[in-house]
């Protein structure tokens, strides 16, 4: 703590003034620099009175109609707990004066008392359906930016006195609300008295978004988990509340922190616990699949190309040297070259506007392969490997920094050793995996004879009965759907 | 913390230096020259000469896909002298650019003078001993007497000699009665066992009548065609007798799976084609007076698929007598093709003797086996019995024809 942060906790609560007047000019005071703010003395039947709110920020239409007129009234009689139209907290100390009037609320100064009223109104998105989470069966809503909402919409998910949203504020310039969520009686109390702490900690100027929370909560900067999830669906999370997680939302973005997410739950949506069993099965291969090939693709190809030629089919050998005959680069540098490009595009192509985005990708697709093939920089099969590992990778957006990271792993080891130098990177990648926790659980415990029903596949719902106890400690069961000889009640 | 890192990266710089010592092999496809059959010769004066055919790629077109056929030849034929097989392979180091790659080679030929004078033992050691070669390439050994003809031959729709022999050789193999397509592997472990000799396959570069004449050309240049008929026959890695194509019936009947191959059973003066399928015969040995005998009992299916004959072979009695001459034929064939061998060449191709270690005792064929070929198999006495069936008799009953009018 510096000079001044001391002298500041050490300074007496500031007293509110005892005159409108006086009020008013210790208001501006502090306030008066910026014109946003509307600073209002006006004369009632009685007293007078001052009302301070942020434009912008208020429903002017309430306050001229529920706060104004009636203190203006010939026959108002000193009466605030009649006057006002809206609910009101009393503020009595300066301090919460000003957090008041920042956080949005119009305050109003009468006869030595300070009265705060919600009359919250401000531009704001609508509830849409969050890009890259986006799903064909179930609900499309999303979080937005503004907390009031977000906790409307779970609340509206999870029906129960069980919900807890814990409030905590962090931020010495942003006094960002921050809200832990959690189910009382099925999260896992480790975790959450981990994160409580944690959080509760964290000084720092200013928290804009969840991101931050998650780098100031993962205990290893540099691991390619942080067992931290992110989803932007009030089903989802609600989902992971009931799996015994706790859920970490601010104010200000849609991204909502769910604490600890094991590695099999990067790859599991929401859709494949609403679809049929079937249906999700497939889906799960076809993640892991895509997740399987975006790491390994380039790194075997250039493996077998380079070393194992014997185990190419022949036809294929023969077209493969036909399509590299004129190239000038080596096997595992065109494939490197190819990876970085085509890492370089997904990057523009996120960051431009919409239109030039997809010219983007035109030119990009088209310009770089094909003409880099036809000018003979490239062969032809790189293009094709590269282009396997990354439509695949896109199928897994979840595990997008392993992946990345993992795939030039893979493909700087099969290019020095061949298929070898494949293997060794498995056993890299698993002792990494293995090794990894998320705030005190394994991120691979997935593997007890309960939870394997849903991880890599997922049983039929009738069958998934309990709660993965790996997170959850107690109230393990989630529904009871057998009789006592283990037959199907429905 | 940092601890644990460091002794992960010095782990990761072990295994890099353990593992990347033993793996110098790394080669850009385009380096290579990929060598797909080779014809292996003995000059006069004692030293090998290993012709090969080689892959040649004239550059890609413009989307970078193969180009097919149309660029000229596709493939080059080079020949390298060497007083030994390494050193043979050393010469291509010099006179081809790139780097020999053999692991896609798919055929390899000897003359026949070498594998019947020489043997080819030396070779099979080097093919054995060396990392690059192959066990999948299919062995041949050349009746011609310039045995470098058949690189001229006409391959038909292939494009290169290998892949010709290499597709007929594992797509045709089960509906071929008249040869055997013998790879490294099935030889080499044919010549490991004990009471067995191998076989290897025979290929002939003969030349044809041209197929047509292009008008205003008086002379069309004659073209050969590649013939795969017969057997050789090995005793040890040394060629002693080739069999003709009906004699290398009896092996493929005895030896092989044999999957619906066409031939033809004579009936009277005509034929009858049918559609052949057997099962690996029971064959039981025995041991008495210092003489070996050996009972053959094969199981045939026939299909008909061709009557010239006047028998109905709707009618169950017809059929029986088909049957009846079906057998005759099997059996006299396969009698007569183990008696020539038997008498001429003193090789045991069937395998009898490993049936006789596997039936007797194992002294006794400890006792035997030095002498097994030389004496007890050219002696023993043999029984063959065929049991054909004919299972269907095509798609219509009486000749075509027959009742027509």
């Amino acid at each position: 703590m510096n000079e001044q942060t001391q002298a500041v906790a050490e300074a007496k609560p500031k007293k509110i003034a005892s005159s409108a007047a006086r009020f008013e000019k210790q208001i501006e005071e502090v306030l008066g620099k910026s014109f946003d703010v509307v600073i209002y003395r006006f004369k009632t039947v009685l007293e007078e009175a001052v009302i301070i709110y942020i434009d912008g920020m208020v429903n002017k239409d309430l306050v001229d109609r529920d706060i104004i007129k009636p203190l203006k009234l010939q026959d108002f009689n000193g009466d605030v707990n009649l006057t006002f139209k809206i609910p009101f907290i009393k503020a009595d100390t300066f301090d919460k004066v000003l957090t008041s009037i920042l956080d949005g609320n119009a305050v109003v100064y009468y006869n030595k008392s300070v009265y705060s009223m919600d009359v919250k109104m401000f531009e704001k998105r609508g509830v849409e359906t969050p890009p890259g989470e986006e799903v064909n069966r179930g609900p499309k809503e999303g979080f937005t930016e503004n907390i009031g909402t977000n906790m409307s919409m779970l609340r509206r998910k999870l029906k129960t006195t069980n919900l807890i949203f814990e409030k905590i504020v962090i931020g010495k310039q942003s006094n960002t609300v921050i809200v832990l969520t959690y189910l009382d009686n099925i999260v896992n109390r480790d975790v959450l008295d981990q994160v409580r702490e944690k959080l509760k900690k964290i000084n720092t100027d200013a928290i804009l978004e969840t991101g931050y929370l998650e780098q100031y909560l993962e205990e290893k900067p540099f691991s390619l988990f942080s067992g931290i999830g992110l989803s932007q669906k009030p089903d989802v999370v609600a989902m992971r509340l009931l799996n015994g997680k706790v859920a970490i939302m601010c104010d200000g973005t849609p991204h909502v922190l769910t604490i600890p997410e094991l590695f099999i739950e990067t790859i599991h949506t929401s859709e494949e616990y609403y679809s049929r069993t079937i249906q999700a099965n497939i889906t799960r291969f076809l993640k892991i699949l895509a997740l399987a090939l975006s790491i390994l693709t380039p790194g075997v190809a250039v493996a077998i190309i380079t070393f194992h030629q014997e185990m190419l089919p022949f036809t294929f050998l023969i077209t493969l040297i036909q399509a590299t005959q004129g190239t000038p680069l080596t096997e595992a540098s065109e494939l490197f070259f190819l990876a970085i490009m085509f890492e370089l595009l997904k990057e523009a192509g996120l960051r431009m506007p919409k239109i030039i985005g997809a010219s983007i990708t035109i030119v990009g697709g088209l310009v770089l392969g094909e003409t880099a093939m036809r000018a003979g920089i490239v062969g032809a099969p790189s293009v094709i490997f590269v282009a396997i590992a990354s439509v695949a990778s896109l199928a897994v957006t979840n595990l997008n920094e392993f992946g990345i990271v993992y795939r030039f792993i893979f493909l700087f080891l099969g290019s020095i050793m061949g298929i070898l130098g494949i293997s060794v990177g498995i056993v890299i990648m698993l002792t990494q995996l293995v090794s990894t926790e998320a705030f005190g659980i394994p991120i691979l415990a997935t593997f007890n004879k309960e939870e394997v029903k849903d991880s890599f596949i997922r049983y039929p719902l009738k069958e998934i009965e309990f709660r993965p106890s790996t997170v959850v400690k107690y109230n393990l069961r989630r529904s009871r759907l057998k009789n006592e000889k283990g037959e199907s009640i429905l | 913390m940092i601890k644990k890192r460091l002794w992960i990266v010095v782990m990761i710089i072990i295994m890099l230096v353990a593992t990347m010592s033993g793996r110098w092999s790394r080669q850009e496809p385009k380096n290579l020259a990929i060598g797909i059959a080779y014809l292996y010769e003995k000059t006069d004066e004692g030293i090998y000469s290993i012709t090969a055919e080689i892959v040649h790629l004239s550059g890609t077109n413009e989307s970078g896909a193969a180009t097919g056929g149309q660029s000229g030849s596709l493939s080059i034929i080079r020949n390298f002298k060497g007083p030994t097989v390494s050193e043979t392979v050393r010469d291509t180091e010099v006179k081809v650019e790139k780097v020999f790659f053999g692991s896609q080679n798919r055929v390899r030929f000897f003359s026949e003078e070498l594998a019947r004078e020489d043997g080819i033992l030396d070779i099979l050691d080097f093919f054995v001993r060396d990392h690059i070669a192959d066990e999948r390439p299919y062995l041949f050994v050349v009746k011609n007497e310039k045995p470098t003809d058949i690189f001229e031959a006409d391959l038909g729709g292939s494009a290169r000699l290998g892949e010709h022999i290499h597709h007929i050789a594992s797509k045709r193999q089960d509906t071929v009665l008249t040869t055997t397509f013998v790879n490294t592997l099935k030889f080499v472990r044919e010549y490991y066992c004990e009471g067995m000799q191998p076989v290897i396959s025979v290929v002939e570069a003969k030349e044809t009548e041209a197929a047509y004449k292009t008008p205003g050309m008086e002379d069309e240049p004659k073209k050969t065609e590649l013939v795969f008929e017969g057997l050789g026959v090995m005793k040890g890695a040394k060629l002693v007798g080739l069999l003709s194509e009906r004699e290398a019936m009896t092996y493929t009947l005895l030896r092989e799976d044999i999957k619906g191959a066409h031939t033809s059973i004579p009936v009277g003066e005509k034929e009858i084609g049918v559609k052949l399928s057997n099962s690996r015969p029971k064959i039981k040995t025995s041991y008495e007076n210092g003489r070996v005998k050996i009972n053959i009992d094969l199981k045939l299916k026939l299909s008909v698929s061709e009557n010239e004959t006047e028998y109905d072979v709707s009618q169950y009695r017809d059929i029986k007598i088909l049957e009846n001459i079906a057998n005759n034929h099997f059996r006299k064939e396969i009698e007569s093709t183990i008696a020539k061998i038997q008498r001429e060449y003193k090789s045991d191709i069937f395998g009898f003797g490993m049936h006789f270690h596997v039936q007797q005792k194992h002294d006794l064929w400890e006792s035997i086996k030095e002498e097994w070929d030389d004496k007890y198999f050219a002696e023993a006495d043999i029984t063959v019995k065929v049991d054909s069936k004919i299972v269907f008799s095509g798609e219509t009953r009486e000749k075509f024809g027959v009742n027509a009018r």
